[in-house]
């Protein structure tokens, strides 16, 4: 039986939250039906958005993404999460659970005990693994349809272009200036946009870069120093949560094709005071 | 004199002489002051301040301020 006509004897009449019909298709049936068609989960699930069947682990994204299109067009996308720690580990998290097709995981560190306190891959178990590897495997777990690219390696000027090779989008997840202008400059020269998050304490910071905007140097200046705050006031467990969660929401903005974005702007965030401040980059 | 509304977050609250808390407060300087001349006033470190923004727009601290601007101070965060 061809790819379709199994999708059609597979789907199942169900209803929404709202109370709109739907045809659903269980997780169980596509991996039966990637077995025998002998495709891919991701495959499937493609082919299934686009008769109109919708994989029930995506249903709760419809009203987000903009229906079964904007879900076809996340599978088909690919998202890079450089730095795969406190900011990183929940944005991969929360893009794969979206359903963003392919993850590009990049870190060169392993987990440590002091990771514990907030990153989110970080187990007991898996101290000492490398941080891309083993969220690698957490995703695989969360979201059998990516593909997911590891690199467990830093960015350095050999590497970057061909770990954003393909990308549509950049999430700077890294804890270090240099990385985040190195990764920067790279953007600007594959013509990626980039959504930078950053953390210390009980504050945090998003942008939206797109090339040509302002970006880094006009947040940080020309010159500035390696480590900001966060190296006498530490990093604890809502903050890279919150701030990832925003990294997110932008990168998904922007594989869906929207204009609404925090473009030419910095949110600031301080949760000790409970303050949202919105400041503008400039023009360049 | 000019009077220029400064508000200062993250860390940097406790240089504000009415509470540490991000509200706008005013201070009065000569004419002719620039951002460093301001922060040196507020007793702000200058390598705690680097992100100095006047009307929501990022200048450097020879940058001469005019009377009824906003000025908005945060510190370098780059933790993740």
């Amino acid at each position: 039986m061809e790819l379709t006509a199994l999708i059609r004897a597979q789907a199942r009449e169900a209803v929404m939250p709202g109370g709109e019909s739907y045809l659903s298709l269980s997780l169980a049936s596509v991996r039966e039906i990637a077995r025998i068609c002998a495709c891919s989960v991701k495959e499937v699930e493609i082919a299934a958005l686009e008769k109109g069947v919708i994989p029930e682990r995506y249903q709760r994204n419809l009203g987000t993404v903009g229906g079964p299109t904007g879900q076809v067009r996340l599978l088909r996308a690919r998202a890079a999460v450089i730095g795969l720690g406190g900011l990183g580990g929940l944005a991969a998290e929360l893009l794969a659970r979206m359903g963003v097709g392919t993850l590009v995981l990049v870190d060169g560190d392993s987990f440590s005990e002091s990771n514990l306190n907030r990153q989110l891959v970080s187990t007991e178990k898996n101290l000492g693994q490398n941080k891309a590897a083993a969220a690698a495997v957490r995703l695989q777990e969360v979201n059998s349809a990516l593909e997911l690219i590891t690199f467990p390696c830093f960015i350095t000027p050999e590497n970057t272009g061909t770990i954003l090779e393909g990308c549509q989008v950049v999430l700077d997840c890294l804890d270090s200036l240099g990385a985040r202008f190195l990764l920067q400059r790279f953007c600007r020269e594959l013509r990626l946009p980039l959504v930078h998050g950053a953390i210390a304490q009980f504050y945090g910071q998003l942008a939206v870069i797109f090339p040509g905007d302002p970006g880094l140097e006009r947040i940080y200046g020309p010159s500035p120093p390696d480590r900001g705050i966060e190296k006498e006031l530490g990093n604890p467990a809502a903050t890279p949560a919150l701030v990832a969660s925003l990294q997110v929401q932008e990168a998904m903005k922007i594989l869906l094709g929207r204009e609404d974005l925090m473009r030419g702007r910095l949110l600031f965030v301080d949760t000790l005071q409970g303050v949202f401040e919105t400041v503008d980059l400039g023009k360049d | 004199m000019i009077t220029v509304n400064v508000a200062l977050f993250a860390t940097l609250r406790q240089y504000n002489p009415y509470g540490n808390t991000s509200e706008p407060f005013p201070v009065q300087l000569p004419e002719g002051s620039n951002i460093a001349s301001l922060l040196e006033i507020l007793q702000i470190p200058p390598q705690e301040s680097k992100q100095v923004f006047v009307d929501s727009v990022r200048q450097e601290p020879d940058y001469i301020l005019q009377d009824g601007v906003r000025v908005a101070i945060f510190p370098p965060i780059a933790g993740g």
